[in-house]
């Protein structure tokens, strides 16, 4: 009686094996593996029509897989009815039972669970606690603010100790400051709970915040899996490199290359970077290169770098971001500090960018941004 | 939320005055071919032959026309039973998310009220008259020596009504199953509910205003209803309507015909008004 959800069990590790999903001629999900640990926080990234919701609702088993497997600790949930999973999900409007009250909505998985009503009404007390709506028991949905009322959806997922928990945009529909506000709360709530969090959004920003690591999808595809620091650092393609924050995608030609470091002609000089695959002389390719990571100086005659002209400031607070154009019409993106000397440089003043060679990532090909 | 808020929207933008000139010739017309005549038979209840409250006496003491008032009740209610049975599953099947099967249906609902009750009776007596289609069958097949007596009985005006108002339980409950939000039913299967639960805690209740709808009108028509008792029910299945045109055409007793009028208008506007009540309440319940 006293098990409160504080002490509850951890959650079970989610094993994605090899899962496609087909609309027609679309394919909405295609062979996509992936193993989650249990208790960890997992985020699905990637733009709409990527395949990150489709996948969510195959673990819930609205969809149904046309090739894979999807296993909650060792048992395969593949053919197993939504109902019978017990695993929950948070939806995006909430989904929540308008006709009845907050805490028959939070009692409705306890009574399919078939809970007397002594272990209900206690379980209920928690949930509301955890998610501090203690005193709205008794309202309906309708008489609550949005943020109360994706809480209450919250406690409805958490209340019946699922070892899973699926979220889908779960706060997309709030304005930006109770957003970060419920991005910590729900991430001290998951740690407390143990459970294992699959969290579907496209706000980059979100998923690096949040996740223990970070699945990013795009055309049905996962692209990339890693911790959000090396998505970051170190993206593996030009799609995951433009996704996540912000980034510069120069197009230019290798001049030169041995092992990983190569040089590379871009619009308006020579610059440095890694290649993440061994790449020749003469081929096209694409340096990215994040904006803070651009040093910008007064131009003079032999300095290493592009050439360029600085046309406009952007005051961003802490941060100021220059633009620059380059010799060819290509616009170039730094980030520099409000208080630099850089960020004095004035519009039609002609610059040198540059940068350490170990922070720019050469791309092979010119694989069209998506 | 949307709808009321666009209604409000609107109801700016036409000036009161402008409002009224603009209904006077839909009022004045209804005034003088409807309320007027109407008008007059109600009243010629209470004042002819004497003014008196005579021909209500007479409707509410006589056994026979007892009877009549109770059956109709009876036919009608029934009728609402039967096609509230027969009428949620279809609506259901209507707003079921795919496409042929939802079309399907709904052409099957929509069709036959372009076709006339008149002419949708009469498909009845031929179906199930002492030489219609049920019949010669059955007696071809060698199942009975006897046609069966199925016409001009209260089964028949009771099949018959339910067959024609039907959709008007159909429509109301398929526009608020429509109006439910996917998520809802998944959410509740997500939550451990499998079909059963889920369509009686969630489905259900939230459908109730378009049931409520829907019982409301099937009733109401039902009991006003003429064509269909008319022709299917026999002596023995006289409805209220049918007893008013009697007591008009055959009898001449005008001021009775219209005491019963009274009554029947009473007994329909006494219920939608108990049944918007209902309505009301549940609106303040279901919506979000």
């Amino acid at each position: 009686m006293n098990r409160g959800i504080a002490t509850r069990n951890s959650g079970l590790s989610v094993h994605i094996d090899g899962v496609s999903r087909r609309y027609g001629r679309v394919t909405a999900v295609a062979d996509v593996s992936l193993q989650v640990a249990a208790g960890e926080f997992l985020s699905l990234l990637g733009p709409s029509g990527s395949g990150k919701t489709t996948l969510l609702m195959m673990l819930a088993g609205f969809e149904q897989p046309d090739e894979g497997r999807l296993l909650v600790g060792d048992r395969d949930l593949t053919h197993v009815a939504p109902n019978k999973r017990g695993i929950a999900m948070v939806f995006q409007r909430y989904a929540l039972f308008p006709h009845m009250t907050v805490a028959e909505n939070i009692a409705f998985p306890l009574r399919t669970r078939g809970i007397g009503r002594a272990e209900r009404d206690e379980k209920i007390r928690n949930a509301l606690a955890m998610v501090k709506l203690d005193e709205y028991a008794a309202r309906k949905p309708a008489e609550l603010s949005g943020g109360q009322q994706q809480r209450v959806a919250l406690a409805r997922a958490i209340v019946f100790d699922p070892p899973v928990i699926l979220m889908d945009e779960p706060l997309g529909a709030l304005d930006k400051k109770l957003r970060q506000h419920m991005q910590v709360e729900l991430k001290q709530l998951q740690r407390r709970l143990g459970a294992t969090v699959i969290y579907v959004t496209h706000d980059q920003e979100e998923a690096l915040t949040m996740s223990d690591r970070v699945a990013v999808m795009n055309h049905g595809r996962l692209v990339q899996l890693g911790f959000p620091r090396e998505l970051y650092d170190r993206p593996a393609d030009p799609f995951v490199a433009d996704f996540i924050g912000d980034m510069n995608l120069l197009p230019g030609t290798i001049t030169a290359a041995s092992g990983s470091a190569c040089t590379i002609q871009l619009d308006g000089g020579l610059a440095f970077g890694i290649a993440p695959h061994p790449l020749v002389a003469g081929a096209a390719a694409r340096v990215a290169i994040r904006p803070e990571h651009v040093v910008l100086s007064p131009a003079r005659a032999g300095a290493p770098g592009l050439q360029g002209r600085l046309t406009q400031t952007v005051f961003n607070g802490g941060t100021t971001v220059i633009l620059v154009e380059l010799p060819g019409g290509t616009m170039l993106h730094a980030s520099v500090g409000t208080r630099s000397e850089q960020a004095a440089l004035q519009p039609g003043a002609p610059v040198v960018a540059s940068w350490a060679p170990d922070q720019a990532i050469v791309f092979s090909g010119f694989a069209p941004p998506a | 939320m949307t709808t009321t808020g666009r209604a409000t929207a609107f109801r700016g933008q036409l000036s009161l005055p402008l409002t009224l000139l603009l209904i006077a010739p839909l009022v004045a017309l209804l005034a003088w071919t409807f309320f007027l005549p109407i008008g007059r038979l109600l009243l010629t209840s209470v004042t002819e032959p004497t003014p008196s409250l005579d021909n209500y006496r007479r409707l509410l003491t006589e056994p026979l026309h007892l009877r009549v008032m109770l059956r109709t009740l009876l036919i009608a209610f029934g009728c609402t039973v039967s096609a509230l049975l027969l009428g949620y599953p279809v609506a259901a099947l209507m707003a079921r998310p795919g496409r042929f099967w939802p079309k399907l249906t709904a052409i099957c609902v929509l069709v036959p009220l372009w076709t006339s009750a008149l002419v949708r009776s009469y498909a009845w007596i031929a179906l199930i008259g002492r030489r219609g289609v049920i019949n010669t069958a059955l007696i071809d097949a060698g199942l009975i020596a006897q046609p069966l007596n199925m016409l001009y009985t209260s089964a028949a005006v009771l099949v018959g009504m339910t067959h024609i108002l039907l959709p008007f339980m159909v429509l109301p409950i398929f526009s608020a199953l429509l109006s439910l939000p996917a998520d809802l039913p998944r959410a509740a299967a997500n939550l451990g509910a499998g079909r059963v639960r889920t369509f009686l805690t969630i489905v259900l209740p939230l459908s109730l205003p378009g049931v409520f709808a829907g019982c409301l009108l099937v009733f109401v028509m039902a009991l006003g209803f003429y064509i269909t008792p008319a022709l299917l029910g026999g002596p023995r299945t006289l409805m209220i309507a049918t007893l008013i045109s009697q007591q008009a055409t055959e009898a001449l007793d005008w001021p009775f015909a219209g005491a019963i009028s009274t009554v029947l208008l009473l007994m329909s506007v006494g219920l939608t008004v108990a049944f918007r009540r209902v309505l009301r309440l549940d609106r303040v319940v279901a919506h979000d």
